[in-house]
């Protein structure tokens, strides 16, 4: 009962104060496009220096995991991700948004990136070290094989086009190729120009194939930005609406949020691959599978429960082995070691004080959302909605100059940032979808990384196809990724049969479902 | 005419691209050169399938299938100047400087994307309001996150 | 209704900003009379990282003005170092800078700078390469890993941060003076390498002592590559004990745009190396795994130099110089 005595800890004024503050300017953080938590992290960093290291955690923590779940709030209401990590809450957010449903779907990321904080923060606390263990499984081949699950979304993202899909993602797989290569250390596809040895900042890049095509349509027709129906069936928190969708939506809350944890152990995956993994299998596992990307509700459950399980999830590695599971990890990892705090096992036992204040801040900063939420909620949809464009547009122009110049302070990554904006539009235009192209940017050098690594390991041991294939975790990837790329045709081919033996009831029922 | 260019130029472009990265590939070692060659090939195949799809579609209907057509009001003219003042903008940052750039970008753009029957007051008070918050993230940035914004002859 | 609320944030943006700057603003005259913006090349969390954060606890109390540390990774630090000179030369920007990276990327490739672009004003600490095993690993001593991989050639694995890095130079000259042949795996960081270390999907690691000393009992040091035992870790034998000349690993140090007047280099280098002598920042850094050292503005060309010559006699023979 020890664990209690650290939750009175966490509970004094000057820690609830900075958890409080810390979700606060998170959530606006990861709202902005471009303006990522590591950046503000790494300015915050110094401060901690003076306090004492629970509480500077605390607030690290606190910005860290409302960052994550700001950035919901961009990808629902203006269709651009204001993280990585809500690339996907994009695809069913912002249908909704338009159709006049923006608050509840902002209430409804409140409600589960909670739920999805507290399972990663309470499997954080339990389950630690052993799940250290897992994370350490994954090898190279395990690697390849997240990555290449990550990318099989493409079939959901690309319905009824998947010849498409794939040459998007490919695209963006090769766009993940440029610059100096972690393995082999070529230069590759740089066109001679300093400006792409760094390769193409994926934060950047993801700005430009969002943004700029949202900017585009917005100046093209005059359709308003979205169109709220009149009545009062748009105001307020619509909170019990939520609440029984989350009903129906139960198992794939906690499956989403229990997947965000463990992918969030894995060093290097992280919020985006999370997210991705989540919304494909809540695609899969749903009944209703074509709505998906049209405003299904399911799918912003999926994604942000599990962005915020990998908060807690990212910890896991960071305290108990020294091995930050994302960029944000690894700056509050720094500033552990600045302050003297031994990583590992021992962080748990001797240094337990840290540790779990540290934890139930988190679990604290992570309860903050929900009334900081649904307060920012209530009014930015409606501020949103009234915004007109000739304000809308410049503004989020700037947002994404601002945006992708601050990652590195490098006014390449501006101009990156446009030229694949007007690359994503173009291809839009001649009707490829470009999800895939982001997927593919965000994947691709885990998944080559993985694929060479193994090569090479396999080659030393003299058994490169069973290094691929060895591991349980490496098999039970490749079995998931098989049945999903069977699954659809299979299902089709079985759909097509009941088709031609009743053609009529099939027809009542697709009618009833719309 | 159009519609033959939106089938048929994005795939052969595709098979340009993947062209230009096997070449490419012959520069680097072994190991950097597995993947972009497996990422060509395969883009190619798929491009190829593409057109061929496209070429039994155009035969069988006598037109191919086009992307979603759109209401009428559109036009090209005013995404083709928010491209133009973007590129100028960008530019124009190194040269005259990020607040003043951004400031008459910002100008440009919200009377490009003015639909409504024109109301000077309420332009002006938009623009008043953008170029107010535009001098705020620059301090913002500048003075607080200490990111070096690009400086020119003015600010 | 929506202006008045534009108006609120602007106004709100502008009131914040306006309160948070003289925070920043402590005047007081000559240099440097505002903080200073130190740049990392590397991701957040990594060994160069750390050692900027330890000297940043520090400039406040000694330089009498804050660091703030930001990040510009990309290629290796490449992306960073090839900026290094269109950044302005008022003393106020520095970047981190790191020996062998600085030798041997603009050898290996065209990265965008060459070795002599980068003025480094002063070295600050060094961090020697070790070779460790896990814990549990078969391998209890040097002697054990080098007799295994003569047995069975080529299928001894080490992980490394990167291609053509010190790492791995570290690891093809281990081979030359072991005389053995191995294979190695290069990861994405030095993070990423240790969790492969640790997760058993390689038998051994490349690594700096400062990764040794942070996992701490996970990991078996099994030689360091410095002249003497280091305080932080002094369990470890050197090479040098065992028998094998091998010496080497990263020397951190930083460095200013080529604009910058000789006075204001002075200045810097000057800055740095009085929070080098600050005796509890050396403490801090030995415990942490850091070599101490103060090589200051005057001595830099010889030294760089001097490590230049050894890098190119390591690099040819191993093929790895490409122009």
């Amino acid at each position: 009962m020890e664990i209690l005595g650290y939750f009175s800890n966490a509970l004094e004024p000057t820690n609830l104060l900075l958890a409080l503050f810390g979700v606060a300017v998170g959530t606006l953080i990861g709202a902005l496009p471009g303006l990522s938590a590591t950046m503000s992290l790494a300015v915050l960093v110094p401060f901690t220096f003076t306090m004492d290291p629970a509480s500077g955690l605390v607030m690290l923590g606190a910005i860290y995991t409302g960052a994550l779940y700001g950035g919901a709030y961009a990808a629902i209401l203006v269709n651009t991700p204001g993280t990585p990590s809500a690339i996907a809450t994009t695809f069913d957010g912002f249908p909704m948004a338009k159709r006049g449903d923006g608050a509840l779907a902002v209430t409804l990321a409140t409600l589960v990136s909670v739920f999805g904080g507290l399972t990663g923060a309470l499997m954080l606390l339990l389950l630690a070290p052993p799940l250290a263990r897992v994370a350490l499984q994954f090898g190279p081949a395990e690697y390849f094989w997240l990555a290449i699950l990550g990318l099989t979304l493409i079939a959901a993202l690309s319905v009824g086009n998947q010849l498409k899909g794939l040459v998007a993602a490919l695209f963006g797989l090769m766009l993940s190729m440029v610059g100096v290569a972690t393995v082999g250390g070529d230069l590759r596809l740089t066109f001679g120009t300093n400006a792409l040895i760094g390769g193409i900042n994926v934060v950047a890049g993801l700005i430009g194939i969002y943004c700029i095509p949202v900017l585009f349509d917005l100046v093209r027709t005059a359709d308003p930005h979205l169109d709220p129906p009149q009545g009062s069936h748009v105001a307020g928190f619509r909170l019990r609406e939520a609440f029984s969708i989350l009903g129906r939506n139960k198992f794939n809350l906690v499956r989403s949020s229990v997947v965000g944890t463990l992918i969030g152990i894995l060093p290097g995956a992280g919020g985006s691959i999370a997210s991705l993994i989540t919304y494909s299998a809540a695609q899969r596992a749903s009944k209703d599978k074509d709505s998906f990307g049209k405003g299904n509700p399911a799918g912003i459950i999926a994604t942000e429960s599990a962005n915020n399980a990998t908060v807690g999830g990212g910890f896991v590695p960071t305290l108990v082995l020294g091995i930050p599971g994302t960029p944000p990890d690894a700056i509050i990892l720094g500033a552990l070691l600045v302050q003297g705090i031994k990583i590992g096992p021992t962080l748990f036992t001797e240094q337990a004080e840290i540790t779990y204040t540290f934890i139930a801040g988190l679990i604290l900063a992570t309860l903050f959302m929900l009334p900081v939420g649904l307060l920012i909620g209530r009014y930015a949809y409606r501020s949103i909605a009234s915004i007109p464009k000739a304000a809308l547009v410049p503004s989020i122009a700037f947002l994404t100059v601002v945006g992708s110049y601050s990652i590195q302070n490098n006014w390449y990554d501006v101009v990156i940032m446009l030229v694949l904006g007007v690359i994503a539009w173009l291809i839009k235009e001649v009707g490829y979808p470009t999800s895939p192209i982001a997927l593919g940017l965000v994947l691709g050098s885990i998944a080559e990384q993985g694929f060479v690594q193994t090569f090479l390991i396999g080659r030393a041991q003299g058994d490169i196809v069973g290094r691929f294939f060895q591991s349980p975790i490496s098999l039970f990837l490749v079995t998931i990724i098989v049945m999903g790329l069977l699954g659809p045709a299979l299902r089709s081919l079985w759909k097509a049969r009941r088709r031609q033996r009743h053609p009529a009831t099939e027809a009542g029922r697709s009618e009833a479902s719309k | 005419m159009t519609l033959l260019l939106s089938n048929f130029a994005p795939p052969l472009c595709f098979i340009a691209l993947s062209v230009f990265v096997w070449t490419d590939a012959d520069r680097y070692t072994a190991l950097g050169s597995v993947f972009p060659r497996t990422m060509a090939a395969a883009m190619a195949i798929c491009s190829v399938l593409i057109l061929i799809r496209s070429a039994a579609v155009l035969r069988a209907n006598g037109r191919t299938s086009s992307p979603a057509e759109r209401g009428g009001t559109e036009s090209l003219g005013r995404p083709l100047s928010l491209l133009v003042v973007f590129g100028l903008w960008l530019f124009a940052m190194n040269t005259i400087g990020f607040i003043v750039s951004s400031a008459v970008a910002f100008v440009a753009l919200t009377l490009i994307a003015e639909r409504e029957t024109f109301a000077p007051k309420r332009l002006l008070l938009i623009m008043v309001v953008g170029i107010g918050g535009i001098v705020g993230v620059a301090a913002l940035m500048s003075d607080v996150l200490m990111v070096p914004l690009p400086r020119g002859i003015l600010f | 209704m929506f202006t008045r609320r534009l108006f609120a944030g602007a106004l709100a943006l502008g009131a914040t900003s306006l309160m948070l700057a003289p925070a920043f603003a402590q005047t007081s005259g000559g240099y440097p009379d505002k903080p200073i913006n130190y740049i990392v090349v590397f991701n957040a969390g990594g060994a160069s990282d750390l050692a900027a954060r330890m000297q940043q606890k520090y400039f406040e109390a000694e330089i009498g003005v804050g660091a703030v540390v930001q990040y510009m990774p990309g290629g290796g630090g490449a992306q960073g170092w090839a900026r290094l000179n269109s950044m302005e030369p008022d003393g106020y920007t520095i970047m981190g800078t790191n020996l062998p990276h600085n030798i041997l990327q603009p050898m290996a490739a065209d990265v965008g700078y060459e070795t002599d672009d980068i003025a480094t004003v002063n070295f600050f600490q060094y961090t020697p390469s070790i070779v460790v095993v896990p814990k549990d690993s078969q391998f209890k001593t040097l002697d054990d890993l080098i007799a295994y991989a003569k047995e069975n050639p080529g299928s001894l694995t080490f992980s490394g941060s990167g291609s053509n890095s010190g790492d791995q130079v570290m690891k093809e000259r281990f081979d030359q003076v072991a005389e053995v042949v191995t294979t190695y795996i290069p990861f994405s960081g030095t993070s990423p390498a240790t969790a492969a270390l640790l997760g058993n999907q390689v038998q051994a690691s490349v690594t700096y002592t400062t990764e040794g000393v942070n996992q701490g009992d996970q990991l078996r040091v099994l030689a360091v590559a410095a002249d003497e035992r280091l305080p932080a870790l002094p369990d470890a034998p050197t090479f040098k004990e065992l028998g094998y000349d091998l010496v080497g690993g990263a020397y951190r140090g930083v460095a200013v745009p080529n604009g910058t007047p000789e006075e204001r280099r002075q200045e810097v280098s000057g800055m740095i190396s009085k929070i080098s002598q600050n005796a509890e920042f050396k403490q801090e850094m030995e415990q942490a795994g850091f070599v101490p050292v103060d090589i200051t503005y005057s001595e830099i060309p010889e030294f760089i130099a001097e490590q230049t010559e050894i890098y190119t006699s390591v690099a040819e023979p191993l093929g790895l110089i490409d122009k």
